[in-house]
């Protein structure tokens, strides 16, 4: 009985072609395997770079200006390491509360900072602001209407506060310039010159006076937002700044950079900053802790020195009273 | 290879894992020096150890007769060094890109800040480097495979 014939070369041409599909499929596949592993690496070391220049941005900013210009020759004379570590750490604390001065002052010049900011101007190397800032550390006190309210100051005379908001430049540039350097009436100023205020006067006029802050005054947030419709620009609130949430949207207030994690403490005439070159971390859910990487961890050790450095300041202080 | 393993949280540990590859990477003159252990040239020479040093260069020789020096931030080897010849020189003739070279400082004149920027500098490079020797060696790799797979369907 005749039946059809198979052409054989026809079917090992096919099983052939089959075959080279299958290969060309995995020659594909290992080619996108490749591709990732190279990925892979090139983000990996993407990463390393980023860390290693952290790492040295962080070393440099750790170091006072002096240290960084000493010259490996002189280093080598320094006998006694410590003894530079100290100089060092000190200059780092310096800087910290410079740099908090000049957050705290901008652009919220109140009659607390401005008193605090001049009598920091005869200060010509900072170590006064330096002591400073750990006398303000203990004057711990409320921002928002609290801290308004404490500030008011009922012998105070009118015209000298007009004087202080007219005529007082902003903080850091009246801290860093020398006693020379200062204008004809802040010295004035600093004389103490108490003008009796006329008899009859109206009471502080709506511009002098300080409203508490509160939720139900929403013309007091800048910019003024509709929370139904999308936001066009964005602006980071300022040390001391209240940040509300309008539709009550949890914020975190990452205020000063991003990538650096921060303890602000209100004091009496501002916030004291205190801000180690870390991320941020913030929650102290014990859920998240276990999250924190070991980066962070680092950087909150050393904010945690550095809070140590100036709770002892303080605590020496609490004894003397 | 360089590992910059930074999640050890002892701050000690971390210094200690620091110094361990500035020593590796031969940063620091003294370490150079320390690397010439049986270097045929005497103090009074040109290419003394102590100038090698000073002109970036550090042993990296097998053997009594190899006297091949690398430069520790741009990675060039020099031999065939001959007692009148100036490190400096030859440094900067042979690599005059180098980084270090170019600065024609020795390390005790260096600021602290542009030692830490060369040192950014070599960490950098020595993490380039090895990522391209690597990334080479993947190529290299999958072209093999890639071989093979295509020889497989030619039978």
């Amino acid at each position: 009985m005749p039946r059809t014939k198979i052409n054989r070369n026809a079917l090992s041409n096919k099983r052939l072609r089959e075959n080279t599909a299958d290969l060309e499929e995995i020659l594909r596949e290992y080619d996108i395997e490749v591709e990732n592993s190279i990925q892979q690496l090139q983000s990996g070391y993407n990463k390393q770079m980023r860390e290693i220049t952290a790492l040295f941005e962080e070393l440099r900013s750790s170091c006072s200006d002096d240290i960084l210009k000493t010259k490996i020759r002189d280093l080598k004379n320094v006998k006694d390491i410590n003894e530079l570590m100290v100089v060092e750490k000190m200059s780092n604390l310096n800087a910290t509360l410079k740099d908090t001065c000049h957050k705290a002052d901008e652009g919220y010049v109140t009659e607390a900072i401005s008193n605090k900011s001049r009598i920091t101007s005869g200060s010509e190397n900072g170590s006064v602001c330096q002591k400073q800032g750990l006398e303000l550390s203990q004057n711990i006190s409320v921002i928002g209407s609290l801290r308004k309210t404490k500030t008011r100051r009922r012998s105070q005379s009118v015209s000298s506060i007009v004087q202080e908001k007219a005529y007082v430049t902003p903080g850091p540039r009246v801290m860093m310039t020398s006693s020379k350097g200062r204008t004809p009436l802040q010295q004035q100023n600093q004389q103490g010159t108490h003008t009796s205020r006329s008899k009859y006067r109206t009471p502080m006029s709506s511009a002098l006076r300080q409203k508490a802050a509160s939720v139900d005054r929403l013309n007091c947030i800048t910019p003024r937002v509709n929370p139904n419709r999308p936001i066009s620009l964005l602006r980071h609130a300022r040390a001391g700044e209240a940040v509300f949430s309008v539709t009550g949207s949890p914020i975190v207030p990452s205020n000063i950079c991003e990538t650096t994690a921060n303890v602000n403490i209100p004091v009496s005439d501002g916030v004291l900053s205190i801000r180690p070159q870390c991320i941020e971390s913030g929650n102290l859910d014990p859920a998240l802790m276990k999250k924190i990487d070991q980066k962070t961890l680092n950087h909150l050790l050393l904010l945690k020195k550095n809070l140590d450095i100036i709770m002892a300041g303080a605590g020496f202080k609490l004894n003397n009273h | 290879m360089v590992t910059m393993d930074i999640s050890k949280s002892n701050s000690k540990e971390r210094l200690s894992l620091y110094n361990h590859l500035m020593k590796k990477m031969k940063f620091m003159e003294e370490d150079r020096i320390a690397s010439f252990k049986n270097w045929q040239y005497s103090e009074s020479d040109k290419c003394s150890v102590q100038k090698m040093a000073e002109a970036g260069f550090f042993y990296t020789g097998h053997g009594e007769d190899d006297d091949s020096a690398t430069c520790f931030v741009c990675g060039k080897v020099l031999d065939g060094w001959e007692s009148n010849d100036d490190p400096w020189e030859e440094h900067e003739k042979h690599a005059p890109n180098c980084r270090f070279v170019n600065t024609h400082l020795i390390q005790d004149d260096y600021s602290v800040e542009q030692l830490f920027n060369l040192a950014e500098v070599v960490v950098k490079a020595h993490l380039t480097k090895s990522f391209n020797k690597k990334l080479v060696s993947i190529n290299n790799t999958a072209d093999e495979v890639r071989d093979i797979i295509k020889n497989q369907s030619s039978y």
